[in-house]
């Protein structure tokens, strides 16, 4: 049998890359990677080294925006690049591909369906730079689970979906292309979020560091409240908060990032009870800021930190890798060792009510 | 010819039957009106002691609340001629199992501390007493819309005021009529409050170079029924950007304003969603709301800039 000749995805991780696959399972291959509510830095890293010979994908949660990444090998005799797709569809849909091309994955800005892909050399592993998102994932229909495909297009393989009709055998179909990955996926329910918010976010012409923040007013002591943006930033890193639980009214959980110009992605912010009842006047906040230093001009512009609504505030400190207090956070910065910390608030988007919602 | 009844002064610790109970025993109609067994809402009084001596001319008593913790006082006046002790017991009952004591008596309450009863100690001749903390009484939703009581006992070794457990069928009231460290308190256990299922997506909008914007809210796989509105923060020339609320009957449905705004224009975009009282949202649900702008000059397909885009999904 030939080996295939072109970027390759993988059925197991033993496929050794010939076509047509023969005497392996295809519906598990390992390069297509759902990762949870919560994106990772530098994918294109993180998911080959030592990584790249491990199943690394988790299971989906339910009613939220997931993760997705894909990954393979190149098996062309040089560098090669091309363009990955992924897409899902129910089980008992699999064999009509006019239906599930549609569900194509976006990335996190929401302006591609597809993350290029690089390799620098022949045999050398492969994955996407950033996440696509499956966003508020259903639940699967009954008797059946979610499938998802992914696809490499080359300039020499395009690996085409066709537009209409159906396969007789998808498995057939997916063991002549390597090019094509497929793998069922488990979609859990527990801990799903109550609410999913979301905001487009242009950084327009001027970069910054910026800080990205979360609050929570009147939101139920152990209630959890998180954020994040699949879209690397310059340093391949990503813009995320972790489920974090709520134990005061205001709180707020923040992280510092270095945001290029032109930079654009979408938040998405999501917020789950736990059981819990908020009050009257709950508020869920997801904000973008900036931090003037006491000698800018803009200082003079920006608000008392104290005047803010933060409540008890806590950043994320990337050298320590633990949260600190935002006053010890920001007076660590040898500007503020006196006078207020000024923010200037940049753009925010809040959900507010219902009110006593469980 | 009429008989007159025998009167008396009660001398103890005195919880009045009304307002205008002065003792005089046996006390005479109103007889579930007590001024001094005082349910008040969920929210403890910061200094009982001040606040329902000051107003002890008054009825200051609030609704009763179905399936909250309502917390209920009790205060009375000493009308012995000696410094006097005793303890406060808190029932309440059905209004038509009054005398019927036996379905009642298991019905005390107990303090926000969890304790059956509350210790008066050394009040002054003439003075007024409070029980400082709160019973707490949490109704269930069948006595929604039913009248109930509230049965405030003041007992001291003079006057235990035992509830008269061994006679069945009570004359509740020719009972209270007679013990004047007893009082009643008659009311209708209103509903809770409808919690106010509206939510408010809210986020910035800019738009520097001004022009005429469009404001678009997207609603999908929402129940049918459920209203939605949206407006601008900031006035333009006195005039408030907005799409009134708008009852959703198309899954999915779009609605949307446009407006001129001037140069260097900045506002918040309110959103608020009241999802229909029936039909949950679909698993596909969504709120979406855009705002674009064309510039102006353009030429070919009309392809309109997008300033903001906010979107809110409901959990199940």
């Amino acid at each position: 049998m030939p080996k295939y000749t072109d970027m390759y995805i993988r059925a197991t991780l033993t496929d050794p890359g010939n076509i047509p696959r023969t005497n392996m399972g295809l519906s598990a291959s390992p390069d297509i990677i759902p990762y949870g509510i919560m994106p990772v830095n530098n994918p294109d890293q993180f998911f080959v080294g030592d990584n790249f010979n491990k199943i690394m994908s988790k299971d989906i949660q339910y009613d939220a925006d997931n993760y997705i990444y894909a990954r393979g090998i190149n098996y062309a005799a040089g560098a090669q690049t091309g363009q990955m797709y992924v897409y899902y569809a129910p089980s008992n849909l699999l064999l009509y591909p006019s239906t599930w091309r549609q569900n194509v994955l976006y990335n996190s800005a929401g302006d591609r369906d597809n993350v290029d892909v690089a390799a620098a050399s022949a045999n050398a592993p492969f994955a996407v730079s950033q996440a696509l998102v499956w966003r508020k994932v259903p639940y699967p229909p009954p008797n059946s689970h979610y499938c998802m495909i992914s696809r490499v297009v080359t300039a020499q393989n395009p690996n085409p979906i066709p537009n209409t009709g159906s396969y007789s055998d998808f498995a057939t179909w997916v063991a002549n292309n390597g090019g094509i990955g497929w793998r069922n996926v488990t979609v859990v329910a527990a801990g799903s979020p109550e609410i999913l918010f979301a905001s487009a976010y242009d950084q327009g012409d001027e970069g910054g560091l910026m800080d990205v923040l979360i609050t929570a007013t009147d939101a139920p002591i152990g209630s959890e409240v998180w954020f994040s943006s699949g879209t690397p930033l310059a340093d391949g890193k990503v813009i995320a908060i972790p489920p974090t639980k709520i134990t005061q009214s205001p709180q707020t959980w923040g992280t510092q990032a270095n945001i290029p110009p032109q930079w654009r992605t979408t938040f998405n912010g999501a917020y789950r009870s736990n059981g819990g009842t908020p009050g009257k006047n709950f508020d869920v906040s997801l904000r973008i800021q900036f931090v003037p230093l006491a000698s800018s001009k803009l200082y003079l512009i920006g608000r008392d930190i104290g005047d803010c609504g933060f409540g008890d505030f806590h950043m994320f400190d990337q050298r320590e890798r633990h949260y600190v207090h935002a006053d010890k956070f920001f007076r660590s910065r040898a500007d503020f060792a006196s006078g207020p910390v000024r923010p200037v608030l940049l753009g925010a988007v809040s959900v507010r009510g219902p009110e006593n919602a469980g | 010819m009429s008989r007159k009844l025998a009167t008396s002064q009660y001398d103890d610790l005195l919880c009045r039957a009304s307002l205008a109970d002065t003792g005089t025993i046996p006390r005479t109609p109103p007889l579930e009106e007590s001024p001094d067994v005082i349910p008040v809402g969920t929210a403890a009084v910061l200094d009982p002691k001040a606040y329902f001596t000051g107003n002890y001319g008054k009825n200051v008593a609030k609704p009763v609340v179905a399936e909250e913790a309502n917390l209920i006082y009790v205060r009375g006046k000493n009308l012995a001629p000696a410094v006097q002790n005793g303890d406060v017991y808190v029932y309440w009952a059905r209004a038509e199992d009054l005398d019927s004591p036996s379905k009642w008596q298991g019905n005390q309450l107990l303090t926000v501390e969890g304790h059956g009863s509350f210790r008066l100690t050394d009040v002054e001749p003439g003075a007024i007493t409070v029980a400082t903390s709160a019973f707490t009484w949490t109704p269930d939703a069948a006595l929604e819309g039913k009248s109930a009581v509230l049965i405030g006992v003041l007992a001291t070794n003079d006057h235990p005021n035992p509830v008269p457990t061994l006679r069945s069928p009570l004359d509740f009231n020719r009972w209270v009529s007679k013990q004047g460290g007893v009082g009643a308190f008659k009311t209708t256990v209103v509903s809770k409050p409808k919690p106010d299922p509206t939510v408010t997506l809210s986020g910035d909008f800019k738009l520097a170079e001004g022009g005429l914007a469009e404001f678009l809210v997207t609603v999908t796989d929402m129940p049918l029924g459920t209203e939605v509105s949206m407006k601008l923060t900031t006035p333009v020339d006195g005039h408030v950007i907005s799409i009134p609320q708008t009852r959703i009957t198309q899954n999915p449905q779009t609605i949307g304003v446009s407006a001129t705004v001037p140069q260097n224009y900045t506002s918040q975009i309110e959103t608020r969603i009241a999802p229909a009282g029936s039909g949950v949202p679909g698993s596909n649900n969504s709120v979406v709301t855009r705002a674009q702008y064309t510039p102006p000059g353009a030429s070919g397909p009309v392809r309109p800039v997008l300033l903001a885009r906010y979107s809110i999904h409901f959990g199940k």
